[in-house]
């Protein structure tokens, strides 16, 4: 396995504000940069099959705009030209938006999510939809139903889930950065295994107007991007209020990029016991080790810290987020939107159980049931309350932990990109490799995942950093301060 | 905690959802070891827990009720599978 980084002017090699200043002085073209990103994407996506539509005329049309703007000496936005990927699982008007359903097949939404609003408004470039796991329900990106994303460092591994298409589209350097929604590590999970950098800001932080809902309580949108500087000016344009979404908070929302500058000296950082123990593969353990050594030699204090309920959240999680599930997917029934299958004979009844049936794959099905079961009279106090009570313990031991620390480390993923196919027919299996990205979701809190030094096979391996609500700017200080020492720079090649 | 075919089938009428008799045994076992590894929770002492409903850091501000523009009705009926004279269309469901 090969990674490269040269130094000329390929606009597949620029990071995200790279792209921007070369635009906003004239070294280069909104649509040159625009014609390499799809003539790249239609090259390699075959491969890898990180998107599911491809906005070829729509994306040329408006990085023509950009360029037009730029001619009649108007202001750019702080993301002209740049390339963005975004998650099928965001409302996109006049484009295909499937949440990699086929109950969804043919959809076009007749809005924009406010998140693509606003990356419009900044003069990005909207190239294409990424591929996911179907409705966002996967660790491996094998329940989508429009076939498997392949990790482009190892085309027979997983790239992660259920962001794994917008994870792809990084690494692969289709596009330096995209927009994927994690519930529980959804974003940190599929970065780890592709060696992006990828960062889930606070609950709140950024409206999901727009945004196919899996679970209310716990989703959030976020970046990827191959750069850290890139993903901080990407999250400074999406966050802030929006009245389309009354869980947005009112909080001001800080100059992310500025706190890449910041430095770490003095920097309490908590390593949590719980996430070292038994099922953390040991070249996963060494690096992330290895990475808090060489932070603490730059001056970052070390402290232990436990989150004793850790071992909790797979089944919290499943219990909660199923819940939610069943209740926002009952609005696909086929009546106003997507796939509508008419029996012969039988009601409206007949309509819904045969176009939910058709168009839910395996998964989804499974966690409609589940959520269903653990909302149903009887067993709502065994399953669904208890999971809020030892919500309301794993959220008490982050509150703990953060009375000594500023920021937590620990793996992001107990392994590093698995095999497809690998655990695919074992569900509770699946669910268990996302054990360390459930409890920050649960939390609410941010939590970001930086690539640290790979196995010795060439897999990437992700150093995850969880902060305090709010507290993104210490993320991207530590992310930043990484950087010139972590491989996310590097990409495969793919030819 | 087993599921029955029964059960089963009376949490698929109430999720809108058809079953094939094909998929009731992987459905039954996954579900089942799932709900074992749920069960868990009960070693959790909670009796003084309350409950976490939501992440929310402050209470959910209201705006004021005020006419906002919306989707034209066009709009709205251009994703539907099925539409006549400004509205969904569904199949009949009132006797008479």
């Amino acid at each position: 396995m090969e990674a490269s980084r040269t130094t000329d002017l390929s606009p597949v090699e620029l990071t995200a504000v790279e792209i921007a200043e070369h635009v906003k002085k004239g070294d280069i073209t909104a649509e040159a940069v625009t014609k390499a990103t799809l003539d790249r994407i239609d090259t390699f996506n075959p491969k890898v099959n990180a998107f599911l539509h491809v906005s070829r005329d729509e994306a040329l049309e408006a990085a023509r705009a950009v360029d037009q703007k730029r001619a009649r000496g108007e202001a750019l936005g702080v993301l002209a030209g740049v390339p963005v990927a975004i998650k099928d699982a965001l409302s996109t008007r006049g484009t295909p938006t499937t949440s990699a359903s086929k109950i969804l097949e043919g959809y076009i939404p007749p809005y924009d999510a406010t998140v693509i609003t606003r990356l419009r408004a900044a003069d990005a470039i909207l190239p294409g939809k990424t591929n996911m796991d179907e409705f966002a329900m996967g660790s491996s990106n094998e329940n989508s139903a429009y076939g498997t994303v392949k990790n482009p460092w190892d085309l027979t591994r997983t790239p992660g889930g259920s962001s794994g298409g917008s994870a792809a589209a990084v690494a692969a350097r289709f596009t330096s950065t995209s927009l994927g929604s994690d519930t529980g590590g959804s974003i940190r999970q599929p970065a780890a295994l592709t060696g992006t950098f990828g960062f889930k800001p606070t609950y709140g932080r950024v409206s999901r107007f727009g945004l196919i809902a899996f679970a209310s309580s716990l989703d959030q949108i976020g970046p990827f991007a191959s750069d850290v500087r890139g993903a901080a000016r990407v999250l400074s344009v999406i966050s802030g209020r929006d009245t389309k979404d009354a869980t947005t908070l009112e909080a001001a929302v800080p100059d992310f990029e500025a706190a890449c500058t910041r430095g770490v000296k003095g920097l309490r950082i908590g390593v949590p016991e719980e996430y070292f123990q038994k099922g953390l593969d040991p070249e996963v353990e060494a690096s992330v080790r290895g990475a808090l050594a060489e932070l603490e030699k730059a001056g970052c204090i070390i402290k232990p810290v436990s989150l004793p309920h850790t071992r909790f959240a797979v089944a919290t999680y499943y219990v909660i987020a199923t819940a939610e599930a069943s209740s926002n997917l009952a609005r696909f029934d086929g009546i106003r939107y997507g796939l509508r299958v008419e029996p012969e004979r039988g009601g409206i009844k007949d309509l819904y159980g045969a176009t939910r049936d058709r168009g839910f794959g395996k998964e989804v099905k499974r966690r409609i049931l589940l959520g269903t079961f653990v909302l149903s009279a009887g067993y709502y106090d065994a399953y669904y309350l208890k999971a809020q009570k030892v919500r309301t313990l794993i959220k008490q031991d982050f509150d703990k932990a953060f009375e000594s620390v500023d920021v937590i480390c620990a793996p992001t993923s107990p392994t590093p990109a698995f095999k497809l196919g690998e655990k695919s027919n074992d569900p509770l299996a699946m669910y268990l490799s996302d054990i360390y990205t459930l409890p920050a979701s649960l939390a609410g809190l941010p939590a970001a995942s930086m690539p640290v030094a790979p196995t010795k096979s060439g897999l990437p391996i992700g150093f995850q950093m969880v902060g305090r609500a709010l507290e993104e700017e210490t993320l991207f200080a530590l992310a930043a301060f990484m950087e010139p020492s972590s491989p996310l720079r590097s990409f495969p090649k793919l030819s | 905690m087993e599921l029955t075919t029964e059960n089963l089938q009376h949490l698929a009428t109430l999720s809108a959802l058809k079953i094939d008799e094909s998929e009731v045994a992987d459905l039954r076992s996954s579900l089942a070891a799932i709900l074992s590894h749920v069960s868990e929770l009960d070693s959790v002492d909670t009796k003084s827990v309350e409950a976490t409903t939501s992440n929310l850091l402050a209470p959910a501000p209201l705006r004021e009720d005020a006419v906002l523009p919306s989707l034209s009705n066009e709009d709205a009926l251009r994703a539907a599978p099925r539409a006549a004279e400004g509205g969904f269309l569904v199949p009949g469901f009132v006797e008479g």
